[in-house]
């Protein structure tokens, strides 16, 4: 779960969020104060599917299988996940993040 | 099968794929009225079924409706606008929907209000509009982003021809802020899974549109905020009723369609999209509109 950890780290990159990440029951990253959402992937599969081609699409389709899930305010997670998806990583950080997946 | 009738095919199943889910299932979320399309809120407080009484009063208002006149609602949903212009305005309405669910739902709706002879619904095409200057008004609310960017000129045409000379039309609909070359993934995964053949563009390609058809517009307004607001609303109404809406569709339904009005909600309020409502008068080149001088008649 450490290496889940550090993706999410390395993708929201700021020290404190407004919200929580699971992978089924682990927290993977939680909100410093009252959490305004949880973002739930249901199983690694998921997590590794969403991590590795971050869009709209995967996202959407994941959230309507079941496999990813908001508890607490939909508005806001879909704003959060918004200004995240589509964004482009540097190729050194494509690298690390896809090095890290395989091994998860 | 000849292309025209092929044509019509496809856009009846595109739209039975959306609006035939269920009745039951949209009454969850839609409210009283059963109305799919930008409410509007005259101080950010009311719910649904208000906002959605106040945009009905809006749009007559607006085409300025009098009693017996023949009023047209192309793509009718299940007949809300029609049944209120009818009982408030005494005109005589005509819809016409591809739905055969909102049809049934309409037809029976009319029955119930003893609107026979006032009131008629059908389930029709667009293209399968007949004859010249039949209706004195004619609205169009939330249908047009079904008809594809390269069929509007002959959808305006089509309505100029049935609207009488200085008739009043109502366009209202969902445009694009920016004009994208590709299609984005957000678009794709609404056409995939939500709305099939949907296409939208930006407002000033309508308008385009419709001086080329010969409209003159008269009034153009942006309800954007009005349509974050309603899809807010109707997301929760829909989450807070999930175990009757699960008794109703299956998971992936349901699902669907409370990402589909979160995410859209947040596309309006970002701005990519928007909603207008742009009324026009039949051209015909000689003398001035009939449309008042002011817009104050619409706030009294």
């Amino acid at each position: 779960m450490q290496k889940a950890k550090d993706i999410l780290k390395k993708i929201f990159k700021v020290h404190s969020v407004d919200f929580n990440v699971k992978l089924g029951d682990v927290c993977l990253m939680e909100s410093n104060g009252n959490p305004k959402f949880t973002l739930i992937f249901r199983n690694k599969k998921t997590f590794k599917k969403v991590m590795l081609k971050m869009n709209v699409m995967t996202a959407g389709k994941a959230f309507i299988e079941g496999d990813l899930d908001v508890e607490g305010d939909i508005f806001e997670a879909i704003e959060t996940c918004g200004s995240f998806l589509n964004f482009r990583l540097r190729t050194d950080e494509k690298v690390w993040l896809l090095a890290k997946l395989l091994t998860l | 099968m000849p292309p025209f009738k092929s044509l019509l095919s496809k856009e009846t199943r595109n739209i039975s794929r959306h609006y035939d889910v269920g009745n039951d299932f949209y009454r969850l979320f839609l409210g009283r009225d059963m109305i799919y399309s930008c409410a509007y809120f005259k101080n950010g407080d009311e719910d649904v079924d208000e906002a959605q009484r106040n945009k009905l009063e809006h749009i007559c208002r607006k085409l300025r409706l009098q009693p017996g006149e023949k009023f047209l609602d192309i793509g009718c949903g299940w007949g809300g606008l029609i049944v209120y212009a009818v009982k408030k305005y005494k005109v005589h309405a005509y819809g016409i929907t591809l739905s055969q669910k909102q049809y049934e739902y309409a037809k029976e709706w009319i029955k119930k209000e003893n609107l026979d002879g006032l009131c008629k619904v059908e389930i029709k095409n667009y293209r399968e509009l007949e004859g010249e200057n039949i209706f004195d008004k004619v609205a169009s609310i939330g249908m047009f982003e079904h008809v594809g960017i390269k069929n509007l000129p002959t959808y305006f045409n089509i309505i100029r021809r049935v609207l009488k000379e200085k008739g009043l039309f109502l366009n209202h609909g969902i445009t694009e802020e920016l004009k994208s070359k590709r299609t984005t993934l957000g678009t794709k995964f609404i056409n995939t899974y939500v709305f099939s053949g949907g296409e939208l563009t930006q407002i000033a390609d309508i308008l385009r549109f419709m001086s080329d058809a010969g409209f003159e517009i008269v009034d153009l307004e942006s309800l954007r905020n009005h349509y974050m607001k309603t899809l807010r609303l109707w997301a929760n109404n829909l989450r807070n009723q999930k175990e009757e809406a699960m008794r109703i569709v299956n998971q992936k339904t349901y699902r669907t369609w409370v990402l589909f009005m979160a995410a859209c909600s947040y596309g309006f309020k970002r701005g990519n999209i928007n909603v207008y409502q742009v009324l026009a008068s039949k051209h015909t080149g000689f003398g001035l509109s009939k449309h008042p001088l002011t817009r104050e008649d619409l706030y009294i």
